[in-house]
């Protein structure tokens, strides 16, 4: 509906206008060209050659993919990118939301506090992760220390070096680092709501609970499905954490696609890695489209 | 429902110190009156009308609603909004904006668990009252603001409150649709019969609405009274200006015996009625209406002045007058001196309010 009207609404204008209007466009029709349209279409193209540092340039079409979809290392970076999304995305955007929602209330010092969350978004990713190696450390880490001060005849958790404890280990260092990002929007979302609206839900006798679900969740329902986008696009592309932590092990269990591809990468594999980063831009779109639409954006926002 | 607020204070604590709202307000609201509570932003009124809803706690004092002790703070009581069955409505009127009209109205209705059949019908009735039926579909973004308001006022009405609490409710409506709404609102509740509990700034609103008025200034009650009585018996000089418009002159005098000496040497009797004042000495304000300040040929007696500028009101005159008492507004009906023009002015001594300063 609305591509429609635009494209009627600029019919409409007479051609000197319309060629003002193109000129206002061209800025950043050229910057999104230039950064983004540009690469992603040199990356499709380079992931249909054979391009490797030591040969010559050569069209091979589909191989790349074939040899990708024949490679089980590839499926299970597939499989742990798709769980580790799954798990660490609803579990930061609900954590994101309760921080939030503690945040929105009116308490001394609440500026400060808002200032406190944010920190861990503030250390580099490098820096964070390598704290959490500290705490994952098998022999000496704070994570072991602490299971044995709460429940002193368990073992030591091999964290780094089984599969789930990497899991949970990526997960959790993630989490840390990108919670506030999800509270912050969630955090101006909820700001943008009416106090009224709460005064008058409490006059009209509802429930806490009723609140919640009826006015809060309904009116943030626009930035949660952002905040949804944000992290998922960041989730399946995540890879400073993991590379930091694990590197992809034990034995390639934490291997997200982004890592796969990087391997390829720093071996000179061009046209391989590519096709990789492909197969990670369709699924971004793909869930993005699909958030969008759940969201009803593109409907007249109110 | 009889509401009583009984000596509540209400102070606020922020990092820069206590604010305190209100201070030690009383205030008898009989059942079924509709009882405004007027004065400039800051004054506190609003506080007041949430104290009531039990949006806020007061800090001290005791609120009830009939028998029922709904708030007070020494006894560790306090009722929440959910158990006082009141309605409100807000200045900003509070619309959900995710919900039509039909969904807003019904919104109090559908989180008390009423049944589907039960609450189409209440908000059917409440839509018919105030015209809205053929709005049941609209969000309140493609709402006007009148219409926005009179959802507010359906939701309000939809569950038969025992109170009925607004808040500025005319206030961002234009001026015309405004004066259409307060007659409606008026009607609406003398038709209902629910006690109402008014806030507005608005002193014409405050006059053509109330059964009673309370005046608040910085916090505290400064008169209770029926509309007349607060426009024809000031006790301050604030309700004296901020009452009437346009607003009563005031002028420094001074006692003397059974005279007042105004600015300029002129003198004024004090009336019999008035004499209850004798033998007091110092400074008074004196206040004369607008409308009381008489036009006349004969200088014997008057105060003389120079016509400032003539404002036309329609039905009236206002003249800005320089005289030898201060500057005067005074209200005509016809014949208005020319701007530049010497007038002489008669003060009706009956008509004359004094107000003793504090020492």
């Amino acid at each position: 509906m609305s591509t429609e009207s635009n494209n009627s609404a600029a019919d409409r204008l007479p051609p000197r206008e319309r060629r003002e209007a193109l000129a206002f466009l061209l800025p950043v029709a050229l910057f999104l060209g230039g950064l983004v349209l540009v690469p992603v279409l040199g990356t499709l193209l380079d992931s249909l050659h054979r391009d490797v540092t030591f040969l010559p340039r050569s069209f091979i079409g589909l191989e790349n993919y074939r040899a990708l979809s024949a490679d089980p290392a590839f499926w299970a970076s597939v499989r742990f990118t798709l769980v580790f999304v799954l798990v660490s995305v609803p579990l930061q955007v609900v954590l994101g939301l309760l921080i939030a929602l503690v945040l929105n209330e009116g308490f001394a010092g609440r500026a400060l506090l808002r200032a406190c969350v944010l920190i861990p978004w503030a250390v580099p990713a490098a820096v964070s992760g390598r704290v959490f190696e500290l705490i994952y450390n098998y022999s000496y880490g704070a994570a072991n220390w602490l299971i044995q001060l709460v429940h002193p005849g368990a073992g030591p958790v091999n964290w780094l070096g089984t599969e789930l404890g990497a899991l949970a280990a990526v997960v959790v260092a993630d989490t840390y680092k990108t919670t506030p990002f999800a509270a912050l929007l969630l955090l101006a979302g909820l700001s943008a709501i009416p106090e009224d609206l709460y005064g008058q839900a409490r006059i009209d006798r509802a429930t806490f609970l009723q609140r919640f679900f009826r006015i809060t969740l309904p009116l943030l329902k626009p930035v949660l499905v952002v905040t949804l986008i944000f992290r998922t696009i960041d989730a399946l592309r995540v890879f400073d954490v993991i590379f930091v932590l694990t590197g992809g092990g034990p034995g390639g269990a934490t291997s997200a696609l982004s890592i796969y591809g990087f391997r390829y990468y720093a071996a000179g594999d061009f046209g391989y890695a590519s096709a990789v980063s492909v197969i990670l831009f369709f699924i971004s779109l793909t869930l993005v489209v699909g958030y969008a639409s759940l969201g009803g954006f593109g409907r007249e926002a109110r | 429902m009889h509401l009583t607020i009984h000596n509540c204070s209400k102070r606020f604590r922020t990092l820069r110190g206590t604010v305190e709202a209100l201070r030690e307000v009383s205030l008898e609201i009989g059942d079924g009156e509709f009882f405004v509570l007027l004065g400039p932003s800051g004054c506190g009124k609003s506080t007041l009308l949430n104290l009531v809803a039990g949006l806020e706690r007061p800090s001290s004092g005791e609120i009830r609603f009939g028998e029922t002790v709904v708030a007070a703070p020494a006894r560790r009581i306090f009722v929440s909004p959910r158990q006082r069955n009141v309605a409100m409505v807000f200045q900003s009127y509070a619309l959900y904006p995710h919900l039509d009209v039909f969904g807003n109205i019904a919104f109090p209705l559908k989180v008390a668990g009423e049944k589907e059949g039960a609450v189409r019908d209440a908000v059917a009735e409440a839509a018919g009252r105030l015209g809205l039926g053929d709005l049941l579909g609209r969000r309140p973004g493609e709402l006007s603001g009148g219409q926005r308001q009179r959802v507010a006022i359906a939701r309000a009405l939809v569950r038969r409150p025992s109170v009925f609490l607004l808040d500025e409710p005319l206030s961002n409506l234009d001026a015309q649709l405004r004066a259409g709404t307060r007659t409606e609102l008026k009607a609406l509740q003398q038709e209902l019969g629910i006690t109402t509990l008014y806030v507005t700034h608005d002193q014409t609103e405050a006059m053509t609405l109330g059964h009673r008025i309370a005046l608040l200034e910085e916090g505290e009650i400064v008169q209770v009274g029926a509309p007349q009585e607060l426009y024809d018996a000031p006790a301050t000089p604030f309700a004296a200006t901020f009452i009437g418009s346009p607003p009563m002159n005031l002028l420094q005098g001074l006692i003397i015996e059974r005279e007042v000496l105004l600015p300029g040497g002129f003198l004024v009797n004090v009336p019999v009625e008035k004499r209850d004042m004798e033998g007091l000495k110092g400074e008074v304000l004196v206040g004369i209406r607008p409308e009381h300040l008489v036009v006349v040929q004969e200088k014997e007696g008057a105060v003389p002045g120079t016509v400032r500028m003539v404002e036309p009101l329609g039905r009236e005159f206002l003249l800005q007058i320089a005289s030898g008492i201060g500057d005067l507004q005074a209200l005509v009906e016809k014949n208005p001196p020319q701007r530049g023009e010497n007038v002489n002015l008669y003060i009706d001594p009956r008509r004359v309010h004094f107000f003793f300063l504090q020492a």
